[in-house]
C-alpha cells in the first residue's frame, strides 16, 4: 500500500473510533489533540495490523504521532516487508 | 456452602483439601500459559511473604499492592490477610500521566509497606514517585524464598481485609474498608447467585485492582474452589477474541466483563479467528460495572450462538465497592429481563409507556437483591421510601456493606450509615448515587444517577477531576468555571462533554480550535478519555448554585437542549 492509501485508511478508522466526521480529522494534528486515547489507540492499530499485515506497537503512535508521520513509517515499513 | 471466618481459614483449607489442583493460571499475551500456582503453592507463597511481612509490619499497618498483571498480586494479597496487614491495591501509575489518585491514596491510608514483583521494582518512574515516601518495598514471588514460619494467629471477622479505593475524586479518594465479614457475606451471597462450584472456571481480563476483577473473579473463584484463569487487560484490549479462545479452551463456566467488553468482542469480530471455538460451557457472562446495555446484550448473543453461546448466560448485575461487590443479581441460566418504558418521562424520573417508537427506552433488570440483603428505592431529599415502579435513590443493607470509609467519618456517616425516614429498625443503609427502581417482583432497574460521576468503559471518572485538568491548561479557560459530564452517544453509549467559561478578556485573544485541541490532549492524557464534545462559553454563562458551586446535572440539561452559545460554533 502507498502512504496516501495508508493515511486514508488511518483518516477512516480515526473518524470511526471517534465518531466524528472524515472531513475533521486533520493529517497533521497529533493524535492526542485529536483526543484518541489509548484504548481507541489499540483498535486503531489491530485494524491497520489487519490492513497491512504488520505487527505494530502502540508506542508506534506516540513516535509518530500523526497521521501523515505514521503512514509515511508504515509505507516504509511495508515496502520492506513486501520485498523480503 | 460450610462457613468460614476469613481467607485465612480458607486458605488453609484449600491446602489441604485439594493442595495440588491449579488456583491460578496467568496467560501470556499469545494465549500460552505463563504461570501456574497450585492452592498449596499459594499457601506456602503466602505464609513466607507473611513471615516477612511481620517482620517490618504490625498487624492494621496497611501495605499498597502495586503489580503488572500476573499472579504475584494474589500472594500479596494472600500474604497481607495472613499477617494481618491491610491490602491496598492501586492501580499502576501511568508513565505519561502527571496526575493520578495515588498520591491521594497514599495520604489517605499512609502505608508502611509497597509490594510489587521484582520486574517492577526496577522501575525508574515508580521509585521517583514513591521517593519521599517512608515506605518499605518488597517483591514479591511466586516461588517462597525460604523464611521462618511465623505465629499467624486468626484475624477477627470484624477486622479490615483490605482498603479499596474505587470511589472518591483523585484529590479526595475514598477508601471502603471491607472486613473479613462483610468479604466473606457477600463471596457466599455471589456464590448463590452464581450457582458456582469447585468445576465453574473462570477466565477473568478484568484488572485486580478493580473490584469486579479482585472479588467477582479471582477472589470468587477461590471461594469456591475453582481455578480462575487470567489474562492481562491489555491483551483483552488488542485481541478480545483470546477471552472467548480461553473460555472455550477451560471449558469455563463464568466469564464477567464491563458492557463495553462484550461490544468490543462484537465488533472484533472474525469468523476465521473464531473456528472451533465452542462457548456452550459459558453458563454465567456477568455483565455489570457499568451501565447494562439490552442491544449489547442481543448483539452479543446474536453474534456467538454460532458458537454455543447459550443468551440465557447473559447476567447484567449491579454492584459497586461499598457493598463489597455485588449489590444484586439474576439466577444462574434464568436470563435477563427487559422493560420498555416513556424515554422523555423517565427523565422527568416517571415510569410510563413510551408514546411512539421515538420516545422507546429498553431498561435491562439487574437482578435482585442477593440473599440476606435488602434494596430499597428511596426520596434522595425526604429519605421516605418509595412504592415499586417509583424512581428514587438505590438504597442497600446486608453483611455486605461496609461499616466505614478508612479515615473520613464525614463520608461514612453520610453514605453508609443513612436512615429511612420513618423507619425505626435501627438499620443502616448504603446510599448509592444511583437512581432507579424496583418492580413488583423485586427486580432492580437502573435509570440514572444523582451523584455527579462519569462512567467510562467501566472506570468512574469524576468530574472536578477533569474540570481542574482542563483548567490548569491555559490561562484563559476560567477557574472553577467549567462543567464535565456524560452523554449518551447515538449508540447509548456514554461520551465526555465539557463545557468551559473563556476569561473575557481573553476571547478575542485565542484561537477556539487551537485551545479545543489543547484541551482534548490534556484530558487525553490524563485521564485515558476522549472529550468528544467541547462548548467554550462567555463567562457567567454556566450554571450556578448561589453558594458558586457549579451545577453540573443543570448544565448538562442545558447543553442537551443545545442552550449554550459556543464561542468557536463551527470549530468543535
Amino acid at each position: 500500500m502507498t502512504r496516501e492509501q495508508i493515511s486514508e485508511f488511518c483518516v477512516v478508522s480515526l473518524a470511526n473510533v471517534l465518531r466524528i466526521p472524515r472531513d475533521s480529522v486533520a493529517t497533521g494534528t497529533k493524535f492526542n489533540r485529536l483526543g484518541l486515547d489509548s484504548a481507541m489507540v489499540v483498535y486503531v492499530m489491530m485494524e491497520l495490523e489487519e490492513k497491512l499485515g504488520l505487527e505494530l506497537s502502540p508506542d508506534d503512535f506516540y513516535d509518530y504521532p500523526t497521521i501523515d508521520e505514521l503512514s509515511r513509517y508504515l509505507a516504509e515499513k511495508h515496502a520492506t516487508r513486501s520485498v523480503a | 456452602m460450610e462457613t468460614f471466618s476469613s481467607l485465612v481459614t480458607l486458605l488453609a483449607r484449600r491446602a489441604v483439601s485439594q493442595p495440588d489442583d491449579r488456583a491460578y493460571v496467568f496467560l501470556g499475551d499469545r494465549g500460552a500459559e505463563e504461570a501456574v500456582i497450585t492452592f498449596r503453592e499459594l499457601h506456602d507463597a503466602a505464609r513466607a511473604l507473611a513471615a516477612r511481612l511481620t517482620r517490618i509490619a504490625r498487624p492494621g499497618d496497611r501495605a499498597i499492592l502495586v503489580f503488572p498483571p500476573g499472579l504475584e498480586f494474589l500472594v500479596a494479597f494472600f500474604g497481607c490477610q495472613l499477617a494481618q496487614v491491610i491490602a491496598v491495591p492501586m492501580m499502576m501509575p501511568r508513565r505519561r500521566s502527571a496526575r493520578d489518585s495515588s498520591a491521594g491514596i497514599m495520604a489517605n491510608c499512609q502505608p508502611a509497606v509497597a509490594l510489587t514483583n521484582s520486574a517492577f521494582a526496577i522501575r525508574k518512574d515508580l521509585q521517583a514517585r514513591f521517593l519521599g515516601e517512608r515506605i518499605q518495598w518488597l517483591s514479591v514471588d511466586l516461588t517462597p524464598v525460604e523464611s521462618e514460619a511465623a505465629d499467624l494467629p486468626e484475624p477477627d471477622p470484624q477486622d479490615i481485609a483490605f482498603l479499596q479505593y474505587t470511589s472518591g475524586s483523585t484529590s479526595e479518594p475514598k477508601g471502603v474498608a471491607v472486613s473479613h465479614a462483610n468479604l466473606l457475606a457477600n463471596l457466599e451471597m455471589i456464590r448463590i447467585s452464581l450457582g458456582t462450584t469447585r468445576q465453574s472456571t473462570y477466565v477473568n481480563w478484568v484488572p485486580l485492582y478493580h473490584d469486579m476483577g479482585l472479588i467477582l473473579n479471582a477472589l470468587e473463584a477461590f471461594y469456591v474452589g475453582a481455578l480462575c484463569v487470567l489474562m492481562a487487560p491489555n491483551a483483552f484490549m488488542q485481541r478480545p477474541l483470546n477471552w472467548l479462545r480461553a473460555i472455550h479452551h477451560y471449558r469455563a463456566e463464568v466469564g464477567c466483563s464491563p458492557n463495553f467488553g462484550f461490544d468490543l468482542c462484537v465488533s472484533r469480530y472474525r469468523a476465521d479467528q473464531m473456528q472451533g471455538v465452542d462457548l456452550s460451557s459459558w453458563k454465567v457472562a456477568l455483565n455489570g460495572a457499568e451501565p447494562v446495555h439490552a442491544e449489547t446484550i442481543k448483539r452479543f448473543a446474536e453474534t456467538f450462538a454460532g458458537h454455543g453461546f447459550d443468551r440465557s448466560a447473559a447476567f447484567p448485575a449491579y454492584g459497586m465497592a461499598e457493598a463489597t461487590l455485588l449489590i444484586s443479581g439474576g439466577r444462574r441460566g434464568a436470563g435477563h429481563v427487559t422493560r420498555t418504558v416513556s424515554r422523555s418521562r423517565l427523565q422527568a424520573h416517571a415510569v410510563e409507556a413510551p408514546i411512539d417508537q421515538a420516545d422507546v427506552q429498553t431498561l435491562v433488570g439487574c437482578g435482585r437483591a442477593l440473599v440476606n440483603e435488602r434494596i430499597a428505592i428511596v426520596d434522595p431529599d425526604s429519605c421516605v421510601r418509595l412504592a415499586a415502579d417509583q424512581v428514587g435513590e438505590i438504597w442497600a443493607s446486608g453483611p455486605n456493606v461496609a461499616r466505614h470509609y478508612w479515615r473520613n467519618a464525614e463520608a461514612s456517616m453520610t453514605n453508609l450509615s443513612a436512615r429511612i425516614a420513618g423507619a425505626d429498625d435501627g438499620t443502616n443503609w448504603l446510599r448509592t448515587g444511583d437512581l432507579g427502581l424496583l418492580d413488583e417482583s423485586g427486580e432492580l432497574f437502573i435509570t440514572g444517577r444523582i451523584k455527579d460521576l462519569v462512567i467510562i468503559r467501566g472506570i468512574n471518572h469524576y468530574p472536578q477531576d477533569i474540570e481542574h485538568t482542563v483548567q490548569a491548561l491555559h490561562p484563559a479557560l476560567r477557574q472553577n468555571c467549567g462543567a464535565a459530564f456524560s452523554v449518551p452517544d447515538e449508540r447509548g453509549e456514554e461520551t465526555l462533554v465539557i463545557v468551559q467559561e473563556i476569561e473575557r478578556t481573553e476571547r478575542n485573544r485565542i484561537d477556539p480550535a487551537e485551545m479545543k485541541e489543547i484541551i482534548r490532549a490534556g484530558v487525553t492524557d490524563q485521564h485515558e478519555l476522549f472529550a468528544r464534545h467541547i462548548s467554550l462559553i462567555r463567562p457567567g454563562a454556566l450554571p450556578k448554585t448561589t453558594s458558586g458551586k457549579i451545577q453540573r446535572s443543570r448544565a448538562r440539561m442545558l447543553w442537551l437542549e443545545r442552550h449554550f452559545e459556543d464561542l468557536a460554533a463551527g470549530a468543535d
